[in-house]
């Protein structure tokens, strides 16, 4: 993926600094947007494979950069909030974002997250769509005979913690929000099921965690949603 | 300005309206005297144009008063006439007010000295037709009222007034055949007498002296003074028929009887109008002392009651206690929701049966402007009736106490403790109507709805309306505003039963609602003074606030300016291990602003409330995040660990941000406080229906005099680092209010063998009533591998 471009979209300029250099330390090559017209057209001209977009942007709603995008691109985009707008880091994962980063950041988060998605890009791009198994680390999905298995242990699992498990298995590395897993598994929810979704969660992770003491691929996000993390060692 | 001169009887204070009010300090305070002539009309004019200059002043002070004066113990409501100027006068903003009195002027006088009136406006009063002349009333008036400005309103019909008030008075007097009756019986009672003495040969004296007596007794005994007049004539005819020469002829030989006659019938009169003063003057101070006793009774309970429902219903049972009639009470909120779509809020059978309608609890659901929009946008601010009910802590339930308590309350309305629940009529629907039933009679709120018209144009307009008024003459019940100024309370429907109130009845409705309108007001000022006081403790403490944070934020904030500074000029001249010190310095600056930032943001948030959604949260998820998120700042491990409770759930209510803002600070300080070696453990159990979590560190540990005050605002530990930027002691202070916010505790201990140790505990969540069955878990289909 060396010659995956990272388009940077953020209206501060002391903080795109801040990412461009880090890129540029790490050799990334990227493009940078101050506005999401720019951003959007920038994005039409040169397919970026990873976005990093900032939400509060000076001439359109970020939330619309991201649907536009989406509308032709699978890129990857990691948005940019600060704390205590999990509203708007909500809308913006149902939107189709993928990732988000918390301002204010550290550089080695900035550089773990880039990480994280470059391995979901390959996974997305090397995923076979015809083979039944699922690998991330130690935990192995047999999606055909329906076989979870964890450090080579088999992993009894209920039928709704185990398409929880698949749903995150197919999104790996991406942040799903608890409306959309709720949406996914039971189809719609009401206030409980957000309960009873924690409740498996909980329970599914437990069953992981069993198997293979010190095993945290699910990550909580808590008031978000929940995120499997791609293993760094496929 | 005046359309009609105005005769100034003072000729100290010559003075122009406008002029007049300049030399008062404020408003002039204005008294007008009401009658039954039609002039009235027009010093009501005269008088509103005085107290009201501006066409759109504002009313502040006393009211303009109209005083009635009744002495003859006549009813208002047989006058239509005067009830017509009561009616004017109220329009024009008066308040009125009756007394009672024999001398009239004596009456105002005392009247405007006590309400110190600066002036008074008064009807040029027609010639009086009694007997003796009596000085006119403003001539009396200026020898008492020195200092008042007392302007008489001439009245141009005033020649036309007799026959017009004789006109106005059909069929007077009203015969009554019970009066009549006790007359002739008298009568025949002192015939019999008299036929006796007659035949006992005794003088004709006597006989005269028992017919006296008996138009005495019929005097006093019946209502009106005609009775009287009707028996002395009976007395002369019978006399003269009975027992004169010639008998049973209505002749008289001896013209000295007709002296006789006219002597004793003019007794007769006399002492016959005399009877009926008395009595009229008896029954006046029997109203007054019974007037004095509600007003009183009335004011005591108010005194005791705890808050604005309680007012309500007190002066509610109290209306129904005396008029007997069935009273309903909108209140405020009643108005809210129903003007907008006219939809009906109010209709109050809409939720009969609802038991549990609680009057405060609603209340303190709207949190909004409860108030209409007929007065538009003017009125945002005052509306506070329902703004001020949140802040109340009415628990009870409104029409349940009311019934509790008006046993004791009210010992004769018996009737009304029925629990107005059992009955659907009355129960109280949540900020609609509360129904006060008197005895048997409840409204019907089917019969209401059809008057809601009624009632919100009362509650518009502050002014009365329905039966036996101007407005919405047709309805059943008669609709009083409760209001003060601009703040509005509610209206109180009063079920008229198709009689009128006689006018003292009015008097004291009008009072009572007077006292409970006091009461009101009074309750709102003490709620008010409150809120201020609690806010200006607050804006204290955020003033305190304030200058310890831009004081602790301006101290890092220096330091990282001023390495970037040197750190450019000398970068090149600073040996490596210095540079490595000055970077790990502004990050740690950074850091600590950033948490601090992150304080202030969730006491903001948990002062406000806004943003706060308690939701069940896995405890080991908060910690999980906590823990990753302090260690991205700080390279220290940290071990955390649930022994002894593996196979438990953490799951608690909570809002997990203001949770992890707790477990953030509490790791920020172990980190921060102890040697970069020492260890840091978090450990979480439960136990009962608790979650316990313990933050502990192996460093210095907190000595014990300062354990009691590590939880302080501004409080920092450490006395030796007072100095430095880390003196800002908000963050356990921030932890120990969340977690008294979430129902749990904080406490401060020792760890063994050495260091702090920090254990917060959590009501647990019990997920079977959070809607989590536990068949849910139980029935899952395991999957077996096929």
């Amino acid at each position: 993926m060396d010659d995956m471009k990272i388009l940077v979209v953020e209206d501060d300029r002391s903080v795109l600094n801040l990412i461009t250099t880090t890129l540029k330390i790490n050799h990334y090559s990227y493009i940078a947007a101050s506005t999401g017209n720019e951003a959007v057209s920038l994005c039409a001209s040169h397919h970026p494979g990873l976005i990093l977009l900032d939400l509060g942007l000076p001439d359109i709603d970020g939330i619309e950069v991201i649907r536009t995008i989406r509308s032709w691109s699978s890129a990857i985009i990691i948005i940019i909030s600060a704390r205590g707008e999990d509203s708007d880091k909500i809308l913006a994962l149902d939107s189709g974002a993928d990732d988000y980063l918390t301002k204010p950041f550290s550089i080695e988060e900035l550089l773990a997250r880039i990480r994280a998605a470059m391995r979901r890009m390959q996974y997305i791009a090397n995923r076979d769509e015809k083979s039944p198994v699922f690998t991330n680390g130690d935990l192995v999905i047999d999606y055909a005979s329906r076989i979870v298995t964890v450090a080579g242990t088999e992993v009894h699992l209920t039928a709704i913690e185990y398409r929880l498990l698949t749903l995150m298995a197919v999104n790996v590395g991406k942040v799903l929000t608890h409306s959309f897993i709720i949406d996914r598994i039971w189809g719609g929810g009401v206030e409980t099921d957000i309960i009873s979704l924690r409740v498996y969660m909980t329970s599914l992770r437990k069953k992981l965690r069993s198997a293979r003491p010190g095993l945290n691929l699910i990550e909580t996000h808590i008031g978000i949603g929940y995120q499997m993390l791609r293993a760094e060692k496929v | 300005m005046l359309h009609s001169p105005i005769r100034h009887n003072s000729d100290r204070q010559n003075i122009e309206e406008t002029g007049g009010r300049s030399s008062h300090a404020s408003r002039p305070s204005v008294m007008v005297c009401l009658s039954p002539s039609p002039s009235t009309k027009r010093v009501i004019r005269t008088a509103a144009r005085m107290a009201f200059p501006g066409p759109s002043s504002n009313i502040d002070g006393p009211p303009p008063i109209a005083l009635y004066v009744g002495s003859t113990g006549r009813e208002a409501e047989e006058d239509s006439l005067l009830r017509e100027n009561i009616r004017y006068a109220r329009k024009y903003g008066f308040e009125v007010h009756t007394i009672q009195g024999a001398d009239i002027p004596l009456a105002i006088a005392e009247y405007a000295r006590r309400e110190e009136v600066t002036d008074l406006f008064l009807g040029y009063s027609p010639p009086s037709f009694t007997l003796l002349p009596r000085p006119a009333i403003n001539e009396k008036l200026l020898s008492c009222l020195p200092t008042v400005d007392i302007h008489i309103v001439p009245d141009p019909v005033s020649s036309s007034y007799p026959k017009d008030m004789r006109q106005r008075r059909p069929g007077s007097p009203n015969w009554n055949l019970k009066d009549l009756l006790l007359v002739l019986a008298v009568m025949a009672v002192a015939t019999f007498l008299s036929y006796w003495f007659y035949m006992s040969r005794f003088s004709n004296s006597n006989i005269i002296t028992i017919y006296i007596l008996a138009v005495l007794i019929a005097s006093v005994m019946t209502s009106s003074r005609i009775y009287g007049t009707l028996a002395a004539v009976l007395y002369v005819l019978l006399f003269n028929f009975l027992f004169i020469e010639p008998r049973f002829t209505l002749l008289v030989y001896d013209s000295a009887y007709m002296m006789t006659y006219l002597v004793t019938v003019v007794a007769a009169l006399i002492t016959g109008t005399v009877a009926v003063r008395m009595k009229n003057i008896a029954r006046v101070s029997a109203e007054n002392a019974y007037q004095a006793k509600v007003l009183l009774d009335t004011s005591n309970q108010l005194e005791g009651a705890e808050d604005s429902e309680d007012i309500i219903r007190t002066t509610c049972m109290q209306l129904v206690h005396l008029l007997n009639r069935a009273v309903v009470f909108y209140p405020t909120t009643a108005f809210r929701d129903s003007a907008g779509d006219g939809s009906g809020i109010l209709v109050p059978g809409a939720s009969v049966g609802n038991g549990s309608g609680d009057f405060s609890a609603r209340r303190s659901a709207e949190n909004g402007s409860g108030d209409i929009p007929a007065r538009g946008s003017s009125e945002n601010g005052s509306g506070d009736f329902s703004a001020r009910g949140s802040a109340e802590n009415g628990s009870g339930d409104f029409s349940a106490r009311g019934s509790a308590e008006n046993g004791s309350g009210i010992p004769d309305s018996s009737g009304a403790e029925s629990d107005p629940r059992d009955n659907p009529d009355s129960s109280a629907d949540p900020g609609g109507p509360v129904f006060f039933p008197a005895g048997e009679k409840t409204l019907s709120p089917a019969l209401l709805v059809k008057e809601l018209g009624a009632v919100r144009w009362t509650f518009a307009n502050s002014q009365t309306a329905g039966a036996f008024t101007s407005q919405f003459e047709d309805c059943t019940c008669r609709y009083l505003s409760v209001y003060s100024g601009e703040t509005r309370y509610g209206v109180i429907g009063i079920d008229m039963e198709g009689h009128p109130l006689t006018e003292f009845q009015d008097t004291i409705l009008l009072s009572i609602i007077h006292e409970c309108t006091m009461a009101l007001e009074n309750e709102r000022m003490a709620q008010e003074k409150q809120t201020a006081e609690i806010r200006a403790e607050n804006e204290r403490l955020r003033a305190a606030l304030l200058r310890s944070i831009s004081h602790d934020l301006r101290t890092p904030l220096t330091s990282i300016y001023g390495y970037a500074c040197s750190l450019r000029s000398y970068e090149d001249d600073l040996p490596r291990e210095d540079r490595d010190k000055i970077y790990e310095d502004i990050m740690e600056d950074a850091d600590w602003l950033n948490a601090q930032f992150e304080n202030i943001l969730s006491m903001t948030r948990l002062e406000s409330g806004i943003g706060i959604r308690r939701t069940i949260e896995n405890m080991e998820d908060v910690i999980e995040q906590s823990l990753r998120h302090v260690s991205s700042h700080h390279n220290r491990p940290i071990v955390f660990d649930t022994e002894g409770s593996e196979d438990q759930i953490f799951f608690a209510e909570m809002e997990p941000k203001l949770i992890m803002q707790v477990m953030i600070n509490l790791l920020n300080n172990a980190v921060k406080y102890t040697p970069a070696d020492a260890e840091i453990r978090v450990h979480m159990e439960r136990s009962g229906d608790q979650i316990i979590v313990d933050v502990a560190d192996s460093g210095p540990g907190i000595s014990d005099e300062d354990k009691p005050y590590v939880f302080d605002l501004f409080y920092s530990g450490r006395k030796s680092l007072t100095d430095s930027y880390r003196s800002m002691g908000i963050g356990l202070n921030l932890c120990a209010q969340i977690i008294q916010a979430h129902g749990g505790s904080i406490e401060i201990l020792d760890n063994k063998p050495s260091g702090a140790l920090f254990r917060f505990r959590l009501p647990a969540a019990d997920l079977n009533s959070a809607g989590m069955q536990p068949a849910d878990l139980d029935s899952m289909e395991v999957l077996r591998n096929g």
